[in-house]
Parts: C-alpha cells; structure tokens; sequence
C-alpha cells in the first residue's frame, strides 16, 4: 500500500471503470476521466494496493466531518488475485483509517452483488439502511445497503491488550 | 415550477431572498439540528453555501403576509440512477403551524411532475422525524433505516432515520390526491 499521489489517479480511474456502476460515489455524474478524478481528488484520504507485482486496487476515506464518522470506499480490479489482495490488507487498511482520522465509526456501502471485499472484518460491520432498488447494473436494479463499524468493536476484535508477564 | 395552497406559494428561491433565509437559519434553535451545526457561514459566502451540491430550492412563501416560512432543497440529485434527496426547513416562527407537513406534500407534487426521479430520500434527526411518522404509517413514506448515533446534538449522540418516497408510492397517494383536490377547490 502507498499514499494516491497525482500520477496514481488512473489506476482509481481504471479501477472505477472496470467496476462500473458499481463504484457508483465516484462514477454516477459519468465515466469522464476529469470528472472522476475530479471526485476521488475531493476523498480525505486514500491508498493503493498492490500485490506486490502490480497495483490491484484502491481504498479512499471520506466524509469524515464533525459528526465524528466517516465513509470507506474499497475497490479492486475484477480479477481473483486482486479481490484476494485486497480483502487481505482490510485489517490494517481500517486500522490506518481510525488511527489518521481519529473517528468514531466508518461507514460502509454496497450494491447487494459488489464483491464481498471487507476481508476479516466483515462479520463485525452492522446493518443500518437499505436503498431499494438504488440503481440499474447489468439491466437489473440492485438494492444498496449501508452498514457502520464502531471503532470499539474493531479494535476489540482486532486488538486486544497485550498483557505482559515479567 | 409555483405552487399554490390556501396559506402558502411555493416558488423557486431568488437572489433577493437570501436575507431573510439568511436571517431565519441564524437562529439557534435551528443551528443545532440544521446543516450548518458549526455555525453559519458569513453573509457574502451564504449563496455557494446555501447552493452546495443542490439542484433546487423553493421557498415556502406566506400568501396573508408575503413573509418566508422556510424553503425546500433537492440535492444531491443522481440523474444516472433517478434518484436525489431533500430537505424541508421551517422557519422557528413557522414550525408549529404545519408547514413542515404541507411542504412535504409541495415538495413531492413538484418534484415529482417536472424531475424524472424514482426516489427522494431524506435524513431526519430524532427530534424531527416525528413529521414523517404519519407518512410511514399510511405508507406514502418508507423508513430505509436508521443510523445510530449518527450525529453529535448537544454532545450527544442522535440517530439519523433515513426516510425515503418512492414516485410510485407519491403518485398513487391518496394523500396526494387530496392535497390536490384541496388545491383545486380552493382556487
């Protein structure tokens, strides 16, 4: 993983592309390459991941305000190894999230047939709203669903005191 | 779009409007629970901060004394996926006189008949979604959800209900067909 920079803004665009409409915060106003990196210029934060051998997806922070909250948005290239790379990073992804934001809860959304990409952290995200039938993909209109992790659980799940004997 | 009933006009904001919406949302019974929690931006910076991702605001317009009520905002509109959201705001001398119910029922005539949504959605803190209750009941509304804890009010922690009113639902409304019999008979 490395910080987006500048010269890394076609791989979030080739990333939205491949997916779309699923990636739909950064391609709903259109697949123009400025106005989509015109959107993912405007997330708090963001990162790549890669496999090692070559970029395979990209994980962006946002909406992260005086409510304490903020949202995550996980994408991949739509191949094995990249969806496997990516669900594999989710834990320390997540744990950078809390850790520069400082916020109290991440949230989360996703067509109900988006690649399940939350990795091992998937379990501990909990259900708060369903947009029926949100948008049309692959002439179906899918259901959008919305979930939050507390930072609470997470790191509880993920993080537990280590007690040390001397 | 205007729209008329026997107490109020609904017509799109004008740039000679600002003061006084400026002047109402000043308050600090709506600071709290309104889109500007950290305060209100200047005067001169009101317009791009009132229009920030909005497609269209119509005030709510007393017909007895030509005063502003409140306004109602759609924003964040999807046009790919045919859907936006919106939000209803009284004025605090406005607040009990049922106008935040009849500019629900505005709202969905007008944006219904000239933008070509399937859904508007909307986020009610819990001190106000008490206006939409009766809507969810009767069906004309749907409660997508609920994110707790959502916002800080006062320190404390408030959930957000995710309201949402499907064009099917609003057009098939016996509410709807009533607010616009009672518009007809009363022009």
């Amino acid at each position: 993983m490395e910080a987006v920079r500048s010269n890394r803004h076609p791989l979030a665009y080739e990333v939205a592309v491949a997916n779309d409409p699923r990636w739909w915060r950064v391609s709903r106003r259109g697949l123009a390459p400025a106005t989509i990196i015109e959107t993912i210029g405007l997330f708090s934060a963001g990162v790549v991941i890669s496999s090692g051998l070559r970029d395979v997806g990209v994980a962006a922070l946002s909406e992260t305000g005086a409510a304490g909250t903020g949202a995550i948005d996980v994408w991949c290239m739509p191949d094995e190894e990249a969806r496997e790379t990516t669900s594999s990073v989710m834990v320390e992804l997540i744990a950078s999230a809390f850790g520069v934001s400082g916020i109290r809860a991440l949230y989360h959304d996703r067509f109900e047939n988006d690649p399940h990409l939350l990795g091992p952290t998937e379990a501990l995200w909990r259900h708060q709203a369903v947009f029926p039938a949100f948008a049309l993909i692959d002439g179906v209109y899918e259901d959008r669903e919305l979930r939050v992790l507390w930072r609470e659980e997470f790191e509880d799940a993920f993080f537990q005191p280590v007690v040390g004997v001397e | 779009m205007i729209l008329r009933t026997n107490r109020h006009v609904y017509r799109p904001v004008r740039p000679d409007d600002y003061d006084a919406l400026y002047a109402k949302e000043n308050d600090p019974s709506s600071l709290a629970t309104w889109r500007y929690k950290t305060g209100m931006p200047p005067p001169e910076e009101y317009e791009a901060a009132l229009w920030r991702q909005t497609e269209a605001i119509w005030v709510v317009e007393g017909r007895d004394t030509g005063r502003l009520r409140g306004y109602l905002q759609l924003h964040d509109v999807d046009l790919r996926a045919q859907h936006g959201w919106f939000s209803i705001y009284a004025a605090p001398d406005a607040r009990s006189s049922g106008v935040l119910m009849e500019g629900l029922l505005a709202f969905g005539e007008i944006v219904f008949n000239e933008w070509p949504l399937r859904w508007i959605y909307a986020h009610s803190l819990e001190q106000n979604v008490v206006h939409f209750e009766s809507g969810i009941r009767r069906g004309h509304a749907r409660r997508l959800g609920v994110l707790e804890k959502r916002m800080i009010i006062d320190g404390r922690p408030s959930d957000v209900h995710v309201i949402g009113i499907s064009r099917e639902s609003w057009m098939n409304s016996r509410l709807r067909a009533r607010f616009n019999a009672l518009r007809a008979h009363d022009h």
